[in-house]
């Protein structure tokens, strides 16, 4: 609280005692639900990269192409509907994605002396629509939140219905946030009839997912908050791959993983303002683990970058390595003795490095955004060794355009 | 809040929503007026001199931090604790107090004196008094223009006896006219202020004084020397709160002859009227 | 995979990190709420940049609940 310099224009008075009422519940409303409607449109472009000819035996060289619509709209909560001193809102969020292309079927031994696996990929060229529909409700005490979700998503061999609790309670005026949350997964397989598959095929089947996270939330000075949460999640039921077949001991077998499949998570996240600049450094870590035998790292560092008043650049790179899982081979030469066999690329050994450029340009209540992406995959890249690398591996191009619009 | 309010609401549903906003005057007034003695700050005062203090609730403690704020932004002019000094000066005498009993009120004044480590308040020597006088109306004003505007109001306008909080322009489009008013009587408002957002607050000086041997002491009292400032005869200021336009009104008042340089270099928007009727202006260059 | 070993690293980092911490009082907390110092400050892309790299590799998001399930190949 000492003396200031009334002339220097970063210790204006003025923003000295507006930051000051800011604070005052009675400004900004006590706890930070949503006053305003805020809509949100994005369209979302990806495509894959063809396969290498040296890599491809058989089926399309093409792979891929997704289109997405997401739409997220948010409003308050009528204060009449609550109890006082609650406030709430509400969100609703829409995706309808379109897929087109081809996708890895087996992978078998290659021609060559070394026998280098190589990819067969399926021959027809599907078409598939998801839809995904999802809400949030958001109810506030204080700086405290409870959020309830519902969501239900189906596409032509997929439902899934999901609920979650979530919530945040704030301690030391709001310096630390305590957050945590529990969600439940009810999905149903009924896979189609391409590509061909052996007998018997798979009809009908179930699987449902716990997940539980907690984390914690502090802010460290005036510049900088980080944030750190873990999460462990329990699937149970068909978790195979209906579409995707295995080169075991010569033989064509079914996708075949455990029925079981415990995962932890642990998120680190950290942001850093630069008064000189305006930029907002953020970097992430994540460690993965999980009992496939799959541990995964992940690290991401971006900076949002103001331009002026109406503009922002926000460049970003991520890069990310995984081992495979226990059961994972591109080929299995003999019969493994837990006969669990998958030569999905997914569960295969990689590294992978990915930019993101997103340009937002500012007008009045509306934000428009522009981006694109290029994520590349290799075995090099992984931080292990890896000696045989999948020949399914993806790389990928994304072109993503948003709008955005804050209402009354 | 012992001034006449008027709140100006347009909407299908304005009607429930000014219920709402009667009742925010009603709590804040609950809470904070020093002349209800089951108010909070009632008994915050009856509290000085114990070793314990109070602890106060959330909206109570950032008012306490805006204080710490607005004391050290105004070089300690603006204090809640000066409010004792109404035992020393009785304005609708003409009698000055003497040296003596300002002396003995100077220990019991002084922001600084008073300990706050948030949740806990302590007023430190018996007779220590806080007086939110500056605060709540401007505070209050925000409060139920806040309120109106999460009830879905978007056109409107708080007046809480001169401090003003607007919740948005007329439905057309056009700002709120509010006139400003002549000290001397002679016009309805000496000027016109328009508003489309933000907070207007004005501080005068033009009614109760003292005056002995031609020497004119105002009620605007000095909370260092306990004795009346050479101030401004009225100031008017806007800024995005009316809160904070309400402690640059109190400040530029205290400041005396400093009152447009002071509040050119806050950064507000202000009308100051001087002894001698000119007006100046000062806004963000 | 021990998580009783993972459980404790975490813990043991969010207690150094409190440690150390500054004291910022309300108002100094502008920069802080500004939407570029959220962590997620763009919701749906951040929504559609998660289920990419979901469907492509084989971690998951983590720290969050209520994506549910897709068949994404």
């Amino acid at each position: 609280m000492g003396a200031t310099n009334g002339n220097d224009k970063h210790n204006r008075a003025l923003s000295a005692l507006m930051s000051a009422a800011l604070a005052l519940p009675g400004i900004s409303g006590a706890a930070t639900p949503v006053t305003k409607v805020h809509t949100d449109y994005r369209f979302n472009y990806y495509t894959e990269g063809d396969i290498p000819a040296a890599k491809l035996s058989g089926g399309s060289h093409s792979r891929y192409e997704i289109r997405s619509h997401l739409l997220d709209v948010q409003a308050p909560l009528p204060f009449r509907l609550l109890p006082e001193g609650i406030y709430g809102d509400i969100e609703a969020n829409l995706v309808h994605e379109s897929m087109s292309g081809a996708s890895p079927w087996y992978v078998k031994p290659g021609a060559g002396t070394h026998k280098q696996p190589v990819q067969i990929m399926s021959g027809a060229t599907i078409h598939e629509t998801r839809n995904k529909i999802s809400s949030k409700v958001n109810l506030y005490h204080n700086a405290n939140r409870l959020g309830l979700i519902a969501g239900y998503s189906k596409e032509n061999d997929y439902e899934s219905l999901s609920f979650g609790v979530e919530g945040e309670i704030d301690f030391n005026q709001g310096l630390t946030t305590l957050q945590g949350g529990v969600g439940y997964d009810n999905d149903t397989v009924e896979p189609t009839l391409d590509p061909p598959q052996p007998q018997p095929r798979v009809h009908h089947k179930t699987l449902h997912q716990w997940t539980v996270y907690a984390g914690i939330t502090q802010v460290l000075d005036r510049h900088s908050v980080i944030q750190t949460s873990v999460s462990f999640s329990q699937a149970n039921g068909y978790l195979s791959d209906p579409y995707k077949l295995a080169f075991v001991d010569g033989e064509l077998e079914r996708d075949t993983r455990p029925d079981q499949h415990r995962r932890f998570t642990w998120l680190t996240r950290y942001n850093h303002y630069f008064e000189w600049s305006g930029s907002a450094l953020h970097v992430s870590y994540r460690f993965y683990d999980d009992d496939w035998g799959t541990s995964a790292h992940t690290l991401e560092l971006g900076v949002i970058q103001p331009l002026g008043r109406k503009w922002q650049i926000t460049p970003r790179i991520r890069y990310y390595s995984q081992s495979g899982a226990n059961f994972y081979a591109p080929y299995f030469p003999t019969v493994p003795d837990n006969f669990l066999y998958s030569s999905d690329y997914r569960l295969s050994p990689f590294g992978a490095i990915s930019w993101r450029l997103d340009v937002t340009r500012y007008i009045g209540a509306w934000e428009l955004n522009l981006a694109y992406e290029r994520y590349t995959s290799k075995g090099s890249l992984a931080i292990k060794h890896v000696s045989t690398e999948n020949p399914g591996l993806v790389d990928f191009q994304v072109v993503s355009v948003s709008i955005k619009a804050t209402f009354d | 809040m012992g001034c006449p309010c008027e709140i100006h609401l347009y909407g299908a549903h304005a009607n429930a929503v000014l219920d709402l906003a009667r009742a925010e005057i009603e709590r804040l007034e609950a809470k904070y007026s020093r002349y209800r003695d089951d108010s909070l700050i009632s008994r915050i005062n009856r509290s000085a001199g114990q070793s314990r203090g109070v602890a106060v609730d959330d909206e109570t403690a950032s008012l306490l931090n805006y204080v710490c704020v607005a004391y050290a932004q105004s070089d300690g002019l603006f204090d809640p604790t000066a409010g004792v000094l109404r035992r020393a000066w009785d304005f609708s005498t003409q009698r000055l107090p003497s040296q003596q009993q300002i002396d003995n009120l100077l220990p019991l004044i002084g922001w600084d004196r008073v300990s706050w480590q948030p949740p806990h308040l302590l007023l430190p020597t018996a007779g220590m008094q806080l007086d939110f006088g500056g605060l709540v109306k401007e505070y209050t004003a925000d409060s139920v223009a806040r309120l109106c505007r999460e009830q879905g109001i978007r056109h409107g306008m708080v007046d809480l006896g001169g401090d003003l909080a607007v919740v948005g322009p007329h439905p057309d489009g056009t700002p709120w006219r509010v006139g400003i008013r002549d000290p001397w009587g002679k016009q309805q408002a000496i000027a016109t202020i328009e508003l489309m957002d933000g907070g207007l607050a004005t501080s005068g000086d033009y009614e109760r004084h003292i005056e002995v041997n031609g020497t004119r002491y105002g009620h605007i009292l000095d909370p260092r020397s306990g004795w009346p400032v050479q101030s401004l005869v009225s100031a008017s200021v806007w800024a995005p709160r009316c809160v904070v336009a309400g402690t640059a009104a109190t400040v530029a008042m205290l400041k005396g002859t400093g009152a447009v340089n002071w509040l050119h270099a806050a950064g507000v928007h202000s009308l100051c009227i001087d002894r001698d009727g000119a007006l100046r202006n000062s806004s963000d260059p | 995979m021990t998580w009783t070993r993972y459980l404790l690293m975490g813990g043991i980092v969010s207690l150094c990190l409190l440690a150390g911490c500054a004291q910022v009082h309300p108002w100094q907390r502008g920069i802080l709420a500004q939407q570029d110092m959220t962590f997620q400050p763009d919701a749906l892309e951040h929504q559609i940049r998660q289920h990419t790299y979901t469907s492509k590799e084989a971690a998951t998001g983590g720290a969050t609940i209520g994506g549910g399930g897709c068949g994404c190949n």
